[in-house]
């Protein structure tokens, strides 16, 4: 408990000067700063305190949960030396790179169309939707018998029927991280869509139709309206998949448990193993802020090259 | 210039947050006493699916208020979660009394997760009461830490229509066991080619691949890690540890007795045991009872036999459930639970309560179509009890004795426990060599328990020394 | 049959035979995509209504040789569904409201307000998404069991889950992007009619944004209807539990079949309001307000 005083004093005393500029801000524009209050307060409670906590113990020892000495960056050293902390962090840039491929662009293009299409569409944009609306444990028991590597799986017994030789699938350690994503991607593309298509009820439809009457193509139209329009929303949406995929940690214990030989291990399923298997707080928390550092960098750089490229334009 | 004031506004939000939170510890609100009454609360309570087991269990709760009128049970029916353990316990949330596995014993204590109850253990005799040799893995510095409430040893397990059909039963109908790891070996390659379905299972996934590789290893003389001069060594680099996992790589491509799947933990076993898929797989109680209540096997189409022996000897590792007591439990919480165990029958001493008790649970457990298997392993010292015992199994027993020539001693089996540090971690470590024996047919065990022990010994028992 | 279609492709386009062609040709190839959507958990659940034996065997049937729908009956006896239903909508209704009026809220002052430091707020907000959820369990679910402050234990109360929904840095990026979207000109055109700051959201804001709000709820709907592992570490006390509970309780207890069997309960409900819901994503923004 020592180190939390000390660092409630030392806060105060930063804090004092800057403290009444804050409450100069908040009384100029009380009633925008009562309308953020709620949500503020909510992530004061359940994100930005724990996260604070987390750092911190990320400096100590701990033992179950309970602070001990001050160890500096000695779970950060450990954390990292560890012997297959480069394979997971090579891992998890894979996980993100075949996030990026199969879970960014497809969405757009099964938005567009989606919304154009009258015949059943209640029924397409449910069906698009509803791997989310299945509980996990039904879709994880698909995929065991979807992937099962023996001539009993469903997937081999469609590629022997097909004429294919049959895959080991989930035992490939060169292929177990396409497929791990290609699952999640499969969940995780309805939420998107819905999101693109409810963007996409913006765009003004006399701008397609004056594109129309100047000759433009269906291509030229999504190009230079639709595109232009959904550009915001993508930039975010392709960011926030990205900042997931670097997160990625259920379906990789439910399928391979970070096998074969550490092949589809991530660095959130080494804080899960660290935390709930070896009960290791402290190391726990210190792969979390590495893993935070590291989406950090990668957010700034990502928005760097976007504004720059926005300027260009 | 803007950019820093931004930062500095950050700086100082973050260090507010820090100070507001700060200083309010969080304080854990005991239940109020003022009537005299001691409330507990138990978890691993049965759930309403398990009507038997419920109705024995609340015959026990009815005899609680005839002896202890003060003490009152509140009751969960959650028992142990990885997902969820540390995060209660962190939080001071365990009951006060809670179920664990024998595997979880040693980093509970560790982390301070269990209560010191010493005192209680001698007052109530478990101290002399329960069989040493599975009382110490509750013992931490002369200090008690829970109580065993139930025990096996590993062995193996027969999927009776398989091994029928592959012709390995004998005329009076009990399986053929095989007496050591080659025979095994022999006899699944014959179910194998009979059948086409796999002859053996051992899991691979996550931390039980290593797990269940200890008896294989222990039996080929493997010692895990020793200390030298007080530092600790790990020595899975021996010949014998390389000789073990050559024997089990050898069940994939010499042999091809294993499942297709090379990722695959007990509860894919427990499924494909029921579908008669694998012929043979290591024993432990639950892997009986789940064919049975989920995947509807038939009790009889499963047998039993001793752990197979290896060059070094028969070696089968211990199992079984732990009571442990939350570090929030009151002193007086901890004598009404003391008590609540004797009136449930969980305690050395043995008179005619703690008889009704075990024949409740005993009658509830055959109602319920379980196998009903003596304990092979003492868990209790007295004589009287384990006669006792031994007469009301064989009064409710409800298994057919020709399947289960395992029930019968076996001279020279060796019970072991977990290797002594770092259990969990090493057996991740020795997963992943499994897995990499599987799928790679080139893969060089001795190069591979090489590296995996000297990374086992940088990443862990080095920071002990 | 397309006459009066708008939008991307238009009944100008389809008013050419190949075109025509070329638009039939995409709906069949989004009915034959939807198939992948659909038909392998459709199928993964309805195998349940197989004996045990048949659906666990392996290679699986694919057209089932047996066929036991009466199993939904023994879960729905064993199971008081009317309470579970209930507490899962209290959850649902609880969590949405929250998420609307908190992300919602902060989403449009950090959107269209822009008082002075609201950037900084966004800024942390984003910045939470980095950390994963595991590190910080512990210490949520400590404030959970003592509230910062005013010292209330929360758990098995639904507060904490409503409240959780509010933080949600999704939710506030989705909106905000939508919010965005909204053209500045209208705000001022209602300031100057001498509309408030909280009646621009309520009166302007909220009906324009109907398509991200109904949006927000099918999102929510899939993500609270399904949820288990915080309902599990906080609604300790049976009375209070959300579907998704009583079915894992079943788990151990019960054999396979069943136990898939009763996640039908668990799948419908939330597929007949997505299909209730979803044609309300049309409306909204398309106004005769925005473009005047």
């Amino acid at each position: 408990m020592k180190q939390e005083i000390a660092v409630n004093t030392n806060s105060k005393i930063k804090s004092s000067g800057i403290c009444s500029k804050i409450i100069k801000t908040v009384k100029k524009d009380w009633a925008g700063w009562l309308m953020l209050a709620p949500c503020v307060l909510a992530f004061l409670i359940f994100s930005w305190q724990p996260i604070v906590t987390t750092i911190i113990t990320s400096f100590y020892e701990t033992t179950g949960f309970e602070v001990g000495k001050f160890v500096g960056l000695d779970n950060y050293i450990s954390v990292v030396t560890d012997s297959h902390f480069i394979t997971t962090v090579v891992n998890t840039f894979e996980y993100a790179l075949w996030s990026f491929i199969f879970g960014c662009i497809p969405p757009i293009i099964i938005a567009v169309f989606l919304n154009e299409i009258t015949f059943m569409k209640g029924y397409l944009r449910a069906a698009v939707y509803m791997p989310n609306m299945i509980p996990g444990v039904a879709i994880a028991l698909m995929w065991t018998i979807m992937f099962d590597p023996s001539e009993g799986g469903l997937l081999n017994m469609l590629l022997g029927a097909l004429g294919f030789e049959t895959s080991m699938w989930l035992n490939d350690p060169d292929k177990v991280i396409e497929l791990i994503v290609l699952t999640m991607a499969w969940r995780g593309i309805g939420s998107t869509v819905i999101i693109y298509i409810a963007n996409l009820q913006g765009v003004n439809h006399d701008l397609y139709e004056a594109a129309t009457l100047d000759g433009a193509g269906i291509f030229k139209r999504i190009r230079h309206v639709t595109l232009p329009h959904m550009s915001g929303l993508i930039k975010v949406m392709m960011l926030l998949n990205i900042i997931n995929s670097f997160k990625i940690y259920d379906e990789p214990i439910s399928m391979t448990g970070g096998g074969p030989s550490y092949a589809s291990q991530t660095l959130t399923m080494l804080i899960q193993d660290y935390a709930f298997t070896y009960f290791r707080a402290d190391k726990a928390a210190a792969v979390g802020v590495l893993l935070a550092l590291l989406l950090g960098v990668f957010s700034i750089v990502y928005f760097k090259y976007n504004m720059s490229s926005e300027e260009g334009e | 210039m803007k950019t820093m004031k931004k930062l500095l506004c950050l700086v100082a939000c973050i260090a507010i947050i820090a100070g507001v939170f700060a200083g309010c510890a969080q304080k854990n609100q005991n239940e109020g006493n003022a009537d005299g009454k001691i409330t507990i609360s138990v978890n691993n309570w049965p759930k309403d699916t398990e009507k038997e087991k419920l109705a024995t269990f609340n015959g026990y709760v009815e005899k609680l208020k005839e002896q202890h009128p003060n003490i009152e049970l509140k009751t969960y029916t959650s028992g142990y979660s990885v997902e969820s353990f540390f995060t209660d316990a962190a939080s001071g949330q365990l009951t006060n009394l809670y179920y664990a596995p024998y595997t979880e014993a040693k980093k509970i204590i560790d982390a301070g997760f269990a209560k010191d109850i010493t005192k209680w253990i001698k007052e109530y005799g478990y101290d002399t009461g329960v069989n040493p040799g599975i009382m110490k893995i509750l013992v931490r510095d002369d200090k008690y830490y829970g109580v065993p409430f139930s025990s096996y040893n590993q062995g193996l397990m027969f999927n009776m229509n398989l091994l029928e059909a592959a012709g390995y039963v004998n005329e009076d109908g009990s399986p053929v066991v095989p007496d050591t790891y080659d025979e095994l070996t022999e006899m699944a390659k014959a179910i194998k080619d009979k059948t086409g379905k796999a002859g053996f299972f051992m899991s691979t996934k996550g931390t039980e691949g290593g797990w269940q590789f200890m008896n294989l290893a222990w039996s080929f003389g493997v010692t895990f890690m020793e200390q030298v001069d007080g530092k600790w060594q790990a020595k899975f680099d021996s010949d014998e540890a390389v000789a073990a996992m050559q024997y089990f790589k050898d069940w994939k491509w010499k042999y091809d007795i294993l499942p297709v799947n090379n990722l695959v933990n007990r509860d894919d076993m427990k499924k494909m045991f029921a579908a008669d898929e694998v012929a043979m797989a290591y024993y432990t109680k639950d892997m009986v009872e789940q064919p049975i209540l989920n995947y509807g096997m038939n009790k009889d189409d499963i047998g039993g036999g001793v752990i197979p022996a290896g060059p070094a000897g028969r070696y089968s590792q211990m199992g079984g459930g732990l009571w442990l007591v939350s570090p929030e439990t009151t002193d007086e919480q901890v004598d009404a639970i003391f008590k609540w165990l004797e009136v449930k029958g969980d305690t050395p001493k043995f008179n005619d309560s703690v008889k009704a008790s075990l024949e409740q649970s005993l009658s509830s457990e055959k109602e319920s179509g379980l196998l009903v298997l003596p304990q092979p392993v003492p868990l209790w010292v007295s004589e009287e009890r384990a006669e006792s015992e031994k007469a009301l199994y064989e009064q409710y027993k409800n298994y057919n004795p020709i399947l289960w020539p395992m029930l019968n001693s076996s001279e020279d089996l060796i019970l072991k426990e977990e290797p002594p540090m770092y259990a969990q971690e090493l057996y991740a470590a020795l997963s992943a060599v499994m897995q990499r024996m599987l799928t790679d047919e080139n893969a060089d065990p001795r190069a591979e328990m090489e590296k995996a022990n000297a990374a086992f010994q940088k990443d862990y028992l080095d920071k002990l020394n | 049959m397309f006459k009066n279609k708008t939008g991307l492709i238009n009944s100008q386009d389809l008013k050419t035979k190949p075109m025509k062609i070329a638009y039939i040709a995409l709906t069949v190839l989004f009915l034959l995509i939807s198939l992948i959507f659909v038909l392998p958990p459709l199928w993964t659940v309805l195998s349940s209504f197989k004996d045990v034996k048949e659906f666990i065997q392996m290679p699986p049937t694919i057209i089932p040789r047996s066929f036991h729908p009466e199993k939904l009956i023994t879960v729905w006896n064993d199971l008081n569904f009317s309470k579970l239903y209930l507490n899962t909508l209290v959850i649902l209704v609880g969590t949405v409201v929250v998420k609307i009026s908190f992300c919602g809220l902060a989403a449009y002052v950090i959107s269209k307000m822009k008082p002075k430091g609201s950037k900084v707020i966004f800024w942390m907000i984003i910045a939470t998404m980095m950390i994963p959820g595991q590190v910080k369990l512990v210490a949520v679910y400590k404030n959970i069991l003592d509230f910062p402050l005013l010292h209330i234990n929360m758990i098995n109360t639904y507060w904490p889950l409503f409240l959780m929904g509010g933080a949600d840095a999704f939710m506030i990026v989705v909106y905000k992007s939508f919010f965005d979207g909204i053209p500045d000109l209208l705000i001022e055109a209602a300031k100057i009619d001498g509309v408030g700051s909280f009646g621009m959201f309520s009166k302007i804001i909220l009906p324009l944004s109907k398509s991200v709000i109904i949006t927000s709820i099918l999102l929510t709907m899939s993500g609270v209807w399904g949820d288990f592992f915080w309902p599990r570490m906080i609604l300790k006390e049976k009375e209070l539990w959300n579907i998704m509970l009583a079915i894992l309780e079943l788990k151990d207890t019960y054999p396979i079949d069943i136990q898939f069997s009763g996640l039908v309960f668990a799948i419908v409900p939330p597929i007949i309001l997505f299909l209730f819901l979803q044609k309300h994503i049309m409306q909204g923004f398309t106004m005769s307000g925005i473009k005047g």
